[in-house]
């Protein structure tokens, strides 16, 4: 009786033992394939490895955008049980107030995925990490930093906050620069601290580099100096394209007023538009050369064919066309020099029909540059109908039909180069740059060349702004804007484009002021006074840096590349 | 007897606790990133305390336990009492089960169970032939037990009172009640969880977690636990993922204690889970063993004592691992000797101190 008690009870007990054996075994062995996947479920993550875009640089290998990181305070709502110290002390170190900070979680505890601040120093990481939260995630972002600031604001553009290009090479290179992010398979315990990578899924790609064929220092210079001149001439804006003769290569590209890319929060979108691609102007007296590559092509004329311009006034169509004073008899030199409306008019009048509308086809004013950066535009023609002479004269000299800044500066190009329309490229060593075509004869580019050089000289319009040292071909403009009934007598835009050195092109300029006042009262402006001494510092400091001297001859303006 | 046994028996209880403080560091290290953590230190603290408290207790004779023995039921019933009143009660996770003496604070059902197996033993030594053939004591004894874990149930503490039930009635049997007397208590004892699960319907959800913890909306809520638990079973396959190593112990509350056996499985497999299993029921058994010595010499307090302690220990044992392995409905029970709490250590070394006093006796009375 005794024994039989106990005995039942180790029996029991060993029975019991045995089947809890059992179970264990059952579960670890037969069900570990669903018990490990239920496991995986929970602590396995697909964690994000963040990559940066690339480094947008200058031709000088200074840097004009830059990632740096940063970091992402993310937070899982549904699962966030935090006292009321811990709230505190998050808010703390993200400078937020604990109310708010705890009014926004429970404002979105359905979800599982909150940003709580982005943007942080990567020093509040430890900080955070140092509180081991349930539910709180760090993540490293980058950010973009643009050192050259407003000064390069157009070229660089900017990016969201997710680094997605919005605007400028940014946008345009945007699937160049950007990488791709990466991902690893992790297990992570309850608190979403890492226990160890399993595998990558996904091998990152970091951005790559984007060099650009501009020069900060002539940025720089550029930029202020549009500043200057808009402070000096109380004008709206201004802007300034500078290019590399040789390589067709931007050398500058500015606008004023600007914007801060490195502080997008409240931007004026006016200021960030790039006026030297998107705005159409009208190009006024600086159509001009185009007329005398024309005239001198019909084989009737050369730089010293007389052209009367007396009386000072000519009527076309019952309009009367007038320059300032009466020029008398000028050469087809010194219509340029001078700058006559009546010159051009009466060349024009004697030229084939067709050909100045050919011309303005054969220097690209129907075609876009393609130089890359968004908002680009093509200018237009009236649509007036050619075979009128007062639909040629005024093309003769610049109204009727518009172009942008970039695509004028490019119509230049062709000039200096000796006749061959060449690639303009934002970047250093374009391997896309498409070949140089022939759009002139030379001797015909290079005679209105050698002509523009008297246009800087004492009796030209922009006899202020000679570079001493050099000869200077140039051409002025003073374009006298639309307004609502007209064009305007009060507003207008000067131009000036310059090419140095004459005899052998290194810098191409345009330089548009968009508004300028007279300085004094019923004083006038004009390109010469207004917009050509901005080109004349630029490109002398151009000239200094690169070395240059006057050569007595005019090299072969090719595609050779002594940039830097 | 042979000799060596309370050897064993200390051996046990060594090897026991030495598998406690490995499983305590390893589950603790996580919450402080080092293997040295408050958690640790404060359980090698309690260790200490527990191997004085067995040589203590073995110093004394167990006949003072055994005049006490109403005294001991009094005091359980007062200290039961006592834990329900705000301000003398400490509030904690829901329940009122602490007592403050501000060095130290009690775990009331913990001091209650051997304060009840003193007095189970005691009545029943007092009672010893009579419980063989009436059923007056048996009714006697289940309703002194009963007021006693009618408060702790009040706490509440359902598990330590399923746990002192069973034992009660497991001793009843041992001390060779009647079957037809037991087989009546037992059908009270089911109507009465029958009316249990009645008033508190949230009971039958513990045991529809039990049937289908996998199911949408149970798993992370009512079958969190569990689940995590079983988890830990299926990584740690048969031989387990290597000690600290273990990655539910994080996800699993409570895996300090209601669920360490849970954290052994994961880190040294079910052959590790076994053994530590396996040298618990050897324990019981060789407790077993003492008390069936004293009670072939007819020390009934001694044999009544030992069988408690031998079925308090492998109950709470069986029990525990039978809820971290999902046969059991989840209920907060520790492991004995292994799970962290300075209370549960500490009780139940100064019991193994008692049983050693009594295997002692044993050696040294003379055989009738």
């Amino acid at each position: 009786m005794n024994d039989r008690r106990h005995t039942t009870a180790v029996v029991c007990f060993t029975f019991v033992t045995a089947l809890l054996v059992g179970q264990m075994a059952y579960i670890a062995i037969v069900e570990r394939y669903f018990l490990q996947d239920q496991s995986k479920m929970q602590s396995e993550r697909l964690q994000k490895i963040p990559v940066h875009r690339g480094m947008i640089y200058d031709r000088l290998g200074e840097p004009m955008a830059i990632s740096t990181p940063v970091i992402g305070v993310t937070v899982n709502p549904s699962r966030i049980e935090w006292t009321e110290d811990e709230f505190g002390a998050v808010a703390d170190i993200l400078k937020q107030d604990a109310n708010d900070l705890r009014a926004k979680i429970e404002g979105n505890r359905s979800r599982a995925f909150l940003y709580l601040a982005r943007r942080q120093s990567p020093q509040k990481a430890l900080a955070l990490q140092q509180l081991a939260l349930d539910g709180l995630d760090i993540q490293t972002e980058y950010r973009r930093y643009y050192p050259l600031g407003e000064v390069a604001a157009h070229l660089t553009g900017f990016t969201d906050i997710d680094e997605r290009g919005l605007e400028g090479l940014e946008r345009a290179f945007d699937a160049h620069l950007e990488g791709e992010v990466g991902t690893r398979r992790v297990v992570r315990d309850r608190k979403g601290r890492l226990i160890r990578d399993i595998r990558y899924e996904t091998l990152p790609k970091f951005g790559e580099d984007l060099v650009t064929s501009i020069d900060s220092r002539l940025q720089f210079l550029a930029y202020s100096e549009l500043q200057n001149v808009i402070e000096e001439y109380r004008a709206e804006s201004a802007s300034m394209i500078l290019i590399d003769v040789p390589t067709g290569g931007v050398l500058a590209l500015a606008n004023v007023p600007s914007f801060n890319p490195n502080n997008t929060s409240n931007l004026d979108w006016e200021n960030v538009r790039n006026r030297a691609v998107t705005d159409l102007i009208e190009p006024g007296s600086t159509f001009k050369p185009f007329v005398a590559i024309a005239a001198l092509e019909s084989g009737r004329y050369t730089p010293e064919t007389k052209v009367d311009t007396n009386p000072g006034w000519t009527v076309v169509q019952s309009k009367t066309i007038e320059d300032p004073r009466n020029y008398g008899v000028l050469s087809l030199r010194n219509v340029l020099v001078k700058s006559s409306q009546v010159g051009a008019s009466r060349i024009a009048l004697d030229l084939d029909e067709q050909s100045l509308l050919t011309m303005h086809e054969r220097i690209g004013f129907n075609n876009y540059v393609l130089l890359g950066l968004p908002g680009e535009t093509i200018g237009q023609l009236s649509g007036d109908d050619i075979s009128k002479p007062l639909t040629r004269a005024t093309m003769s000299y610049g109204y009727g039909f518009s172009v942008t800044p970039l695509q004028l500066a490019r119509s230049y190009l062709t000039i200096a180069t000796g006749g061959l329309q060449r690639q303009i490229s934002i970047l250093l060593n374009d391997e896309y740059r498409e070949r140089d075509f022939r759009v002139f004869d030379k001797g015909h580019a290079l005679q209105v060349l050698d002509m523009l050089s008297g246009v800087v000289g004492p009796t030209g319009t922009a006899s202020k702004s000679p570079i001493p040292g050099f000869q200077v071909a140039g051409k002025t403009g003073t374009v006298r804007k639309i307004a609502r009934d007209g064009y305007s007598d009060q507003h207008h835009l000067t131009l000036f484009v310059g090419i140095v050195p004459m005899k052998n092109p290194q810098f191409l300029g345009i330089v548009m002021v968009d508004g300028p006042k007279p300085k004094v009262e019923g004083g006038k402006v004009s390109g010469g006074s207004v917009s050509a001494p901005v080109f004349k510092r630029v490109a002398t400091r151009a000239l200094q840096l690169r070395g240059v001297r006057e050569r007595g001859t005019v090299a072969g303006a090719t595609g050779r590349d002594d940039a830097a | 007897m042979n000799s060596n046994q309370p050897l064993t028996v200390l051996y046990l209880w060594g090897v026991l606790i030495g598998f406690g403080l490995i499983a305590v560091a390893s589950v603790s290290v996580h919450l402080a990133d080092a293997w040295i953590n408050p958690m640790f230190l404060r359980h090698v603290g309690y260790v200490v305390v527990s191997g004085i408290a067995l040589v203590l207790a073995y110093l004394i004779p167990t006949e003072r336990y055994s005049q006490f023995h109403r005294a001991a039921w009094l005091l359980a019933l007062l200290l039961a009492g006592l834990v329900l009143v705000p301000g003398i009660g400490i509030e904690s996770g829901g329940g009122r089960r602490w007592i403050s003496l501000h060095f130290f604070t009690i775990q009331v059902s913990e001091v209650v169970k051997p304060l009840l197996l003193i007095f189970i033993a005691g009545y029943l030594a007092n009672n010893f032939e009579r419980t063989q053939y009436s059923i007056a004591p048996l009714l006697i004894l289940l309703i002194a037990v009963g007021v006693v874990l009618g408060l702790v149930f009040v706490e509440p503490d359902f598990g330590t009172v399923a746990i002192m039930g069973t034992v009660t009635v497991g001793v009843l049997f041992l001390a060779k009640a009647r079957m037809s007397h037991l087989l009546l208590l037992g059908g009270f004892a089911i109507s009465g969880i029958g009316a249990l699960l009645y008033v508190e319907p949230y009971r039958v959800t513990r045991l529809v977690t039990l049937l289908s913890p996998w199911e949408e909306g149970v798993k992370l809520n009512e079958g969190y636990q569990l689940t995590n638990s079983l988890i830990s079973f299926g990584r740690g396959e048969l031989t387990g993922t290597g000690l600290g190593t273990g990655l539910q112990k994080t996800f699993t509350p409570a895996s300090h204690n209601d669920f360490i056996f849970a954290t052994i499985a994961e880190e040294t497999g079910v052959v590790g889970a076994s053994i530590v299993l396996g040298l618990l029921m050897v324990l019981v058994h060789r407790i077993g063993n003492i008390a069936r010595t004293a009670l072939q010499k007819e020390r009934h307090f001694d044999s009544m004592f030992c069988y408690g302690v031998a079925l308090l220990i492998g109950f709470q044992a069986l029990i525990h691992v039978g809820v971290n392995a999902g046969i059991f409905p989840t209920k907060g029970l520790t492991l004995p000797f292994i799970s962290y709490g300075g209370n549960s250590l500490l009780i139940l070394s100064a019991l193994i101190g008692m049983v050693l006093r009594i295997d002692r006796t044993n050696g040294l009375d003379p055989s009738k």
